[in-house]
């Protein structure tokens, strides 16, 4: 389309092309305002309108007025002019407050709609396609710190529409003094043109000061991090990083001013245009009133509406720069609404999820490659989940055990390869429903900040408020004594930055990310991908034998399976099945005994860890 | 709700006060300009009047040149305006940007600067003030900036209502005095009404904002998704909102008949001003030349009720009187004055030491003995929560004991001058800072005093196991570690902790001479902790190191090792010793030993 081109520059082929402001974005926005409450977009778009006559007509009611003196009639329908001009302004005083209000209750109750279809749009996608694409997080990224200005697209094209409004009648005005005066468009046509590459400019200079932004308030958060509070002072950094921030601002603020030097002398060079054009017309009508073919009203018309015009100039300029601001923004959502449909698109649901395991789960020359990444993280792995078993990952890092638990989750789909549920494609399953009977620990766990209850009730929507489930899992978990260590138990507020809430260590935020595992009763398969790294010996230990004894119990009666990922060996050996991942591979399973056995890369890092023991 | 009534025009003239103090020359120019470019319109509006007044006067005359000159200068008068306000507008906005960004960074800077100030981490415990802290950094959001622009373009309508003032009060200053007053409190009327109708900087939506937050959030997505959240998250974040909103709709309803009223007013008042101008204008006392002047005036003075820019004026000023409190409350700490330097020679000592948190009601450490012989390796175990971490927030100074007290070599911690202390130490925190900058920042940072070239980097990674992550880093160590970066890498939690281990090496080539790891091998996969071990000894030869560990592993190799519970030392000695002595530590390593040896590890 029309806008892909200037922006696209530098992004090569990818797809899809940049976000630009557009005409669609515009369209999508007011679609988003009338959804959001039709009644006070049709108010907002009347109240627009009647201001823009308001201010308009003036020009005329000066015409009248002035005409009526000076025709010699003794100012017969002065008074009726006069009374119009007061009409005119009081009216306009009156839609503006109408309008501010209107337009301020729209505007909560569009920013709000689409915060919501954003966190729909961006939570809603069952794949990670947006937060493991770069180019793709940036957009996101990019939108959250606009956020104001998403938010602000519905009155910016409510401000432009006021202004067109108001260009027309101006202009009719105009062709009624003399028909000559329609030729000003034409002089308008440069900033019509012009426009569209300051805003290239505009776009070009966020762009270039991404980067620095990015990094400044990067700087800015570390130096206000709690838990990299110690780091930073014993490093002695707080003041290498107030003159780095220093720096990265003194880049953005060189960036935005060289831009926008640029784009106003090129505006100008526009708008002199415009002006001689302007000038010609009062030139003309003045010429015409001294022929006498036209009134001295019309001289004071053309003259004000210049007057106007050149405020409507002056102003539409800043509304076309908000405008083309915040539809960037829109535009960004579109971005990531067209990125996120084919992974929202993807034939779910045909296949029911069985209700217990029977055979397992298989992989079937399974790869994947992280997009924008050369190499491919697994490749061609093809293995037997067995129904009912515990099966333990190993490896490097990087050998690519989590990208294995993300693919079994359903969280990316392989590029090659097919993973069977029971026979089932995974791809075919309802992924609702499959990550209804789906449960996981993580590592990198999220640390809600919400009440204890909620944050461990989250791992089962269904037993969110439920304190005997939220205390079942945590005993799952082996954590039962964690409420008793909180100052008001399961109702704690977690989270230092809420009114009475209570920050937990490392290993507490761990054990309630388990416990939240642990939510779920009965899951077929359970995830739990490296999440007692900050946990004790004596606790991890209880933890595990726990683990086993609930796996033995998930297996009797669903067919449960486990997956453990794990570089403790002491753990990993109480599995059925282990998997040993190198470079994307499996290049050895079997139990512990069959493994240590066979003397291969299993045994060795097995050896390495268990000697510390002897 | 109070936030409603909050002093907003106090709040407004400190966030002016703060820039005009901070860039008095930018902040004067912008008000110039604005004061010109707001005036020009009433020139020309001026101009116009005379134009009409010499037509009619040039036009009876017939096409006589001499009658026509003054007409002709008019329009040159004019052309010249339009052409200044051209120029006056483009330099406006010229300073307006470059103000908004400086101001922008200036403001978060002093946020930042406050931030890191207090040397202690009397910030990140003290809950109270840990609010203070997010209250200030929340000015990053809102933009400090954008008070610029505000007042840019507030400046500007300002100028333009006044100067139209004068053109209606040069004819008739009673009118113009009536109407200037009615435009006031339209003014007022408008702003107030605006307030009232924007919670975007208020706290109760705060909650609805973590809800949406948490949804976009990257690192969280796997759970969200897992756990299917995403739906509870959408309808909590709108029933947060619709209960802030439904209050504030409630509250909008009351402005509305205030501006009825107004309105009507603006009316009668607009009415009887003109009725009298036309009156007089039909009695020939007023000229048309006069009259076109008074309504331009009088179309030019609603730009006195104008709220251009307001809203940003307001996001702008918003933050400041958080960013002023937090500055008032945040005072430097003590720090003693004696050199640290080449200590400890002796040992480290904890006299009787006990800690507890301000919101605390227990004792993290209690009564603590404990003396550290300079040059030997002390590992301290434990359960979590025993104390362990404290014990090295102590040590660092970064809080002091609440019983007790630090010896090192004899002299009280607290009488050291505090940075010399520093770069005693080399720290390996369990939870180190992954910094998103270059590679040889990442581990610059562990001697910040000096300038170390590539060479010295490569060769402290190496040291740290990571010279084959170094060698595939797209631009050596110029590599910056964070995929939010052009050109930069993403790290697995093994590699960034060999960074960090890297970072405490060169603070020992720095001149660091205690080594302090807290479960420094937690990330990092069997191989790579066998490896680094191998070379224990020889890494910590002549510092005194102390390991905090769930590793026995790790502990082992230790020259001493003590046991904390509850905040106590309950058994010391070496691993033989203590593994003799069948106390809590033999048990722990007989746990994991025979889950490691032991038959099916049950």
């Amino acid at each position: 389309m029309s806008d892909t081109t200037q922006a696209q520059s530098g992004a090569g082929q990818a797809w899809p092309p940049a976000p630009a402001a557009s005409a669609r974005a515009a369209r999508r926005m007011l679609g988003f305002a009338w959804a959001a409450d039709r009644r006070l977009a049709a108010a907002a778009f009347v109240l627009v309108a009647v201001q823009a006559l308001a201010s308009s007509l003036l020009g005329l009611w000066l015409k009248l007025l002035v005409d009526s003196i000076t025709s010699g009639r003794a100012g017969a329908g002065a008074l009726e002019a006069g009374l119009a001009i007061a009409v005119s302004i009081a009216a306009q005083a009156a839609a503006e407050s109408a309008d501010s209000q209107v337009r301020i209750t729209l505007l909560d109750r569009t920013k709000h709609l689409l915060d919501r279809r954003l966190l729909e749009l961006v939570g809603g996608t069952p794949t990670l396609v947006i937060q493991e694409t770069p180019r793709h997080l940036r957009q996101l990224e990019l939108l959250q710190a606009e956020s104001w200005e998403f938010g602000a697209a519905v009155p910016a094209v409510l401000n432009s529409a006021t202004t067109l409004v108001r260009i027309l009648i101006t202009l009719i005005l105009l062709a009624s003094v003399s028909p000559l005066l329609l030729a000003l468009p034409v002089f308008g046509l440069p900033i019509v043109i012009l426009s569209r590459y300051t805003a290239g400019l505009f776009s070009t200079g966020s762009e270039l000061a991404a980067e620095p932004s990015r990094r400044a308030e990067m700087l800015y958060y570390l130096a206000a991090s709690r838990p990299a509070a110690k780091e930073l002072r014993l490093l002695r950094l707080p003041v290498e990083l107030q003159r780095r921030f220093a720096a990265e601002h003194d880049e953005i603020r060189r960036i935005h001013v060289r831009l926008n030097a640029r784009g106003i002398m090129v505006r100008l060079a526009g708008r002199m245009l415009f002006l001689i054009g302007y000038f010609g017309a009062i030139v003309l009508v003045t010429h015409q009133a001294l022929a006498g073919t036209a009134s001295i009203g019309d001289v004071a018309m053309t003259a004000v509406l210049a007057g106007q015009v050149l405020t409507l100039v002056t102003g539409s300029a800043e509304e076309a720069q908000t405008l083309l601001r915040t539809l960037t923004a829109a535009a960004r959502y579109l971005y990531l609404e067209q990125v996120t449909k084919p992974s929202a698109a993807q034939p779910s649901g045909g296949a029911a999820v069985p209700l217990r395991l029977t055979d397992g789960i298989r992989l079937e020359g399974v790869s994947y490659t992280y997009p924008g990444r050369a190499a491919p993280t697994l490749q061609d792995v093809t293995v037997r989940l067995p129904a009912g078993t515990t099966v333990a990952l190993v490896g490097d890092n990087g050998a690519g055990k989590t990208t294995l638990v993300k693919l079994l989750a359903g969280l990316c789909t392989p590029d090659c390869g097919r993973i069977l549920v029971d026979g089932t494609d995974l791809a075919r399953l309802d992924v609702a429903d499959w990550r209804l009977r789906l449960s996981a620990g993580f590592q990198d766990h999220a640390r809600f900040e919400f009440s204890l209850q909620r944050a461990l009730g989250l791992g089962h929507l269904p037993d969110l408020d439920d304190a005997d489930a939220a205390r079942t899992a945590l005993e799952r978990a082996g954590a039962a004594d964690l409420p008793a260590a909180l100052p008001a138990g399961l109702a704690t507020q977690l989270g230092p930055a809420w009114p009475g809430g209570t920050d937990l260590s490392g290993g507490q935020w761990q054990k309630l990310a388990i416990g939240r595992a642990m939510m779920r009763a009965d899951p077929l398969l359970l995830l739990l991908d490296e999440p007692t790294a900050a946990i004790d010996a004596q606790s991890e230990h209880e933890l595990f034998t726990r683990w086993t004894r609930a796996a033995r119990r998930l297996r009797e009666r669903s067919g449960a399976i486990t997956v453990l990922v794990s570089h403790r060996f002491s753990t990993v050996r109480m599995a059925d099945v282990i998997l040993v991942l190198q470079d994307g591979r499996i290049c050895e399973q079997g139990s512990h005994d069959e493994l240590t056995a066979a003397g291969g890369l299993y045994a060795e890092l097995f050896e390495l860890q268990a000697r510390a023991y002897r | 709700m109070s936030f409603l009534r909050s002093p907003r025009h106090a709040i407004r003239r400190t966030a002016i006060r703060v820039l005009f103090r901070a860039f008095p020359r930018e902040a004067s120019a912008l008000a110039l300009l604005a004061a010109l470019t707001g005036a020009l319109p009433a020139v020309f509006a001026a101009l116009v009047g005379r134009l009409v007044g010499e037509v009619p006067v040039a036009a009876t005359a017939g096409a006589g040149h001499q009658s026509a000159q003054p007409l002709v200068g008019t329009l040159i008068a004019m052309a010249v305006v339009l052409v200044c306000l051209e120029l006056a507008a483009g330099a406006q906005e010229l300073i307006s940007t470059d103000l908004y960004r400086r101001f922008d960074g200036y403001l978060l800077g002093r946020v930042m600067a406050t931030a890191l100030r207090r040397e202690d981490l009397q910030l990140a415990d003290d809950p109270e003030l840990a609010a203070m802290v997010d209250r200030a950094l929340r000015a990053a959001r809102y933009g400090p900036g954008e008070l610029v622009s505000g007042l840019s373009s507030q400046w500007t309508a300002r100028a333009q209502g006044l100067a139209a003032a004068v053109l209606v009060g040069y004819y008739r200053p009673v009118a113009a005095i009536a109407l200037t007053l009615v435009w006031l409190a339209v003014a007022r009327a408008l702003q107030t009404s605006y307030y009232e109708a924007s919670p975007f900087w208020s706290d109760p939506l705060r909650r609805a904002a973590y809800l949406q937050d948490i949804g976009l959030r990257p690192h969280w997505a796997k759970e969200l998704r897992i756990f299917g959240l995403v739906g509870w998250l959408a309808r909590e974040y709108s029933r947060e909102w619709t209960e802030v909103m439904t209050w504030l709709w409630r509250a909008r309803r009351i402005g509305r008949i205030r501006m009825t009223i107004l309105a009507a007013l603006l009316l009668a008042v607009h009415v009887i001003v003109l009725a009298l101008l036309a009156r007089s204008a039909a009695a020939g006392a007023l000229h048309a030349a006069a009259l076109a002047v008074i309504v331009q005036g009088l179309f030019g003075m609603a730009m006195i009720a104008s709220q251009n820019g307001d809203p940003w004026i307001e996001n702008g000023s918003v933050p400041v009187p958080d960013v002023l409190a937090l500055e008032q409350v945040v005072q430097p700490g003590r720090s003693g004055g004696a050199s640290a330097a080449g200590l400890p020679r002796e040992s480290i000592g904890f006299c009787g030491v006990g800690f507890s948190y301000p919101a605390g009601n227990e004792a993290v450490l209690a009564g603590l003995d404990l003396s550290i012989q300079a040059g030997t390796s002390l590992a301290i175990v434990g359960l979590n929560g025993a104390g362990k971490t404290t014990l090295v927030k102590l040590l660092a100074g970064l809080c002091e004991p609440t019983a007790g007290s630090i010896m090192i070599d004899g002299t009280p911690l607290t009488s050291l001058d505090r940075l010399s202390w520093w770069r005693q130490l080399a720290v390996v925190f369990q939870d180190f800072v992954r910094y998103e900058l270059p590679l040889s920042d990442n581990i610059g940072f562990g001697s910040v005093e000096r300038a170390w070239d590539d060479q010295a980097i490569r060769n402290v990674a190496a040291m740290a196991g990571a010279a084959d992550l170094v060698a595939s880093l797209p631009a050596g160590p110029g590599t910056t570690l964070s995929p939010r970066f052009e050109g930069g890498v993403d790290l697995s939690g093994g590699q960034w902790q060999r960074i960090a281990f890297a970072r405490a090496l060169l603070a020992v080539r720095g001149g660091a001479r205690v080594l302090v790891m807290d479960e420094p091998t937690a990330h990092l996969d069997v191989r790579a902790e066998a490896e680094l071990y191998e070379r224990f000894i020889e890494l910590t030869a002549g510092l005194t190191t102390i390991v905090i560990s769930h590793r026995f592993s790790t502990v082992r190799r230790a020259d001493r090792i003590i046991v904390l519970e509850h905040g106590r030392i309950t058994e010391d000695g070496s691993h033989e010793q203590l593994v003799a002595a069948g106390g809590q530590y033999a048990r722990l390593f007989q746990l994991q030993a025979s889950s490691y040896h032991g038959g099916t590890g049950e």
